[in-house]
């Protein structure tokens, strides 16, 4: 499994960056979280996850590798309507911090409860993991950075 | 008094009220027990009070089943027994540890937490502890903080780790034994045989020899067996001329149920904060104690998740330039230099030193920088998460009499150690909810690299040379070799003293323990005879 998920290690280090930092770390507004801090414009998923994703091209990576191991819903809407059962409906109708603090609650009520997805033995919560397929399934590959 | 075996006459007979058999940490702390008192007490110990490889080569055995290191280099044979290499980590066994667990086959002790505290209070003294604080809330301390979980399914365990010169029981306490009125002690005395009445229920003498080619024998009337978990199946089964089985193997018992503690990597850590604290989980001082966290899960998840008790330690890697620069010889020369000169001391090898110190500049300026930036708080590459798990006792994992003999013509050991699958997934699923738990704390994820296939253990698979279970308590003869008062079922006068009784591991550390059993056999002996 190591193999099919290359540069395993450092796709999740920057995930747990991007996470763990976006999600724990509210006592720290300037943490690398506040590269996507800037108040969101766009309306369309597509938008708002590029502005929540500081490292877009590890979370597409860790996304392929839930979406391939069939741990994680396989379409768009459906990845959508489980983050919304863990973090509220409609958590992507808000945006900016109020995104974040919804799914922040999410990541520690995935914990909490066990909603943990394992990928290549990292530990996410389910709505991480969720996250980053979404990320896998509708970003534009040639956007990424 | 202490005499040296080899000096006695050929089948020389020694007489005391109680032989002790073994000098490890069990047979000291009972001789001990016993100095000023009404009893003569002999002490049998097979090596001198140094060691030396001829007694030690009588250790050697064969290893079957599971790997292990070899049987002559996981225990000693000399004064002080294996407290000559013990680490000197100490923590209670808990009041779970003694119920029965319904989801751990052949669990539970015949006596209560309650039972053993006082003699815990005991054995901290015996090993120099400077205090009996074991609940973690005791070390909160400010510059090394526990890790903040949010809910209390993960807990630090602060073990207490004695003294550096405390350990060496035999070098600690030999002067005082040797010329305690009362107390004999023989030393190169090898015991190869308890012999017994026609009907196997009183020991009534004790066969022993010399590598030198002398007998003696010993005449005791209460004899207690402390020569280490291996050792004292060894003999029991040696000792098979009235019981074709052995000693108190009346039910198949003795040398069952062998346990050790399998430690192997579980999971990579990887903190969201590189600055996170994790000194508390490495070995350091603190106030007048010596202190090493680790992880465990908290007894209700424990028995909700039906698991045996997992320790988890940290083993915290800092970022490699900083890493390498600590461990680089320069930086070792500038640390030693440093603290000497401070001390007003110009050492002999001043020279060397500051050669070395000049020729890796670099590394020295690297670890000064970031002791002065950080404060020896570095920044945290990863953590190792280790795992040590109590085995299930299992009745398959023994030592039994292998064909080839020692040079005093004595069968030698064979070991078959064996785990269960349900070890396996203990740590696993510990390791999960670990990383769990530092996920909901916010503290950051886990990797777990603990196998899902849990009838293979890793092929380096490591040990803590904690050898039990060989001669289990139980009120019931047929689950057990001694009762709860560590006396053989069904013979008079033989009692066990050490870690071969335990019937589980627990979540305590065993030399702690086994002292303080150790101290209760020695009180049940006072107040029975």
């Amino acid at each position: 499994m190591m193999g099919m998920l290359r540069n395993s290690r450092r796709d999740f280090l920057r995930l747990i960056g991007l996470w763990g930092w976006a999600f724990v770390a509210a006592a720290r507004p300037r943490s690398a979280w506040s590269v996507v801090t800037r108040r969101s414009k766009g309306d369309n998923l597509q938008s708002k996850l590029k502005k929540l994703l500081a490292h877009q091209r590890s979370a597409v990576v860790v996304g392929r590798e839930c979406l391939r191991t069939g741990r994680v819903e396989a379409e768009p809407q459906a990845l959508v309507d489980s983050i919304g059962v863990c973090c509220g409906r409609g958590v992507f109708d808000s945006e900016g911090e109020d995104l974040r603090e919804h799914l922040r609650r999410g990541v520690r009520k995935d914990f909490e409860e066990g909603n943990i997805v394992e990928v290549d033995g990292w530990l996410l919560s389910a709505t991480e993991a969720r996250l980053s397929a979404l990320a896998a399934l509708v970003l534009d590959r040639r956007s990424l950075v | 008094m202490v005499i040296d075996a080899r000096t006695l006459p050929h089948n020389h007979v020694l007489q005391a009220d109680i032989c002790i058999i073994g000098a490890g940490a069990a047979g000291i702390s009972l001789a001990m027990e016993f100095i000023g008192g009404p009893y003569s007490v002999l002490l049998l110990e097979s090596g001198g009070v140094d060691p030396d490889p001829e007694t030690q080569s009588l250790y050697k055995g064969t290893t079957v089943g599971m790997p292990y290191v070899p049987l002559d280099s996981s225990r000693l044979r000399y004064f002080g027994g294996t407290t000559n290499h013990w680490g000197g980590m100490c923590f209670p066994f808990d009041e779970s540890d003694f119920t029965k667990r319904d989801w751990i086959p052949h669990s539970g002790w015949p006596f209560p937490k309650s039972t053993i505290d006082p003699f815990y209070k005991r054995a901290a003294r015996v090993i120099q502890l400077p205090t009996e604080h074991w609940d973690s809330d005791s070390w909160m301390e400010p510059d090394n903080p526990q890790l903040p979980f949010v809910s209390e399914r993960v807990i630090t365990i602060a073990n207490q780790q004695a003294p550096y010169e405390a350990r060496r029981l035999g070098r600690v306490y030999r002067d005082k034994i040797f010329r305690a009125d009362g107390i004999t002690t023989c030393l190169y005395a090898n015991v190869t045989e308890l012999e017994t009445n026609e009907y196997g229920t009183t020991v009534v003498g004790i066969r022993g020899a010399t590598l030198v080619g002398t007998t003696f024998s010993v005449k005791a009337n209460i004899v207690v067996l402390a020569a280490g978990a291996i050792e004292n199946a060894r003999l029991l089964l040696l000792s098979n001329k009235t019981q074709s089985a052995g000693l108190g193997n009346q039910n198949d018992l003795v040398g069952r149920f062998f346990m050790e503690i399998p430690m192997i990597p579980a999971a990579i850590f990887q903190p969201t904060d590189s600055r996170l604290r994790t000194r508390f989980y490495g070995v350091h001082e603190y106030k007048d104690s010596i202190l090493m966290g680790e992880l465990a899960l908290s007894r209700d998840i424990q028995r909700q998740e039906k698991l045996t008790s997992v320790r988890i330690g940290l083993d915290t890697v800092y970022d490699k330039l900083y890493a390498d620069a600590l461990n680089s010889k320069g930086a070792a020369s500038f640390r030693y230099l440093r603290g000497r000169l401070l001390d007003g001391d110009v050492p002999d090898e001043f020279g060397t030193h500051l050669r070395t110190l000049i020729g890796d500049l670099y590394d020295v300026a690297v670890a000064t920088y970031g002791e002065l930036r950080f404060g020896g708080n570095y920044p945290i590459d990863h953590v190792t998460l280790g795992a040590g798990v109590e085995p299930v006792p299992n009745r398959n994992s023994r030592v039994s009499l292998a064909s080839d003999r020692d040079s005093l013509g004595q069968r030698r050991v064979q070991l078959d150690w064996r785990l269960s699958p349900s070890d396996k997934h203990s740590i696993r699923r510990t390791a999960q909810i670990v990383g769990m738990e530092l996920g909901r704390a916010g503290l950051g994820r886990v990797k777990i690299t603990v196998q899902r296939d849990f009838a293979i253990w890793p092929a380096d698979i490591g040990v803590a040379f904690h050898h039990m279970g060989t001669t289990r308590m139980s009120e019931h003869p047929k689950e057990g070799v001694v009762d709860g008062n560590c006396k053989v079922h069904g013979v008079s006068n033989l009692f066990i003293a050490g870690s071969s009784v335990f019937p589980t591991t627990g979540s305590g550390t065993p030399t702690f323990m086994l002292i303080a059993l150790a101290l209760r056999l020695a009180d049940h002996i006072k107040a029975n005879t």
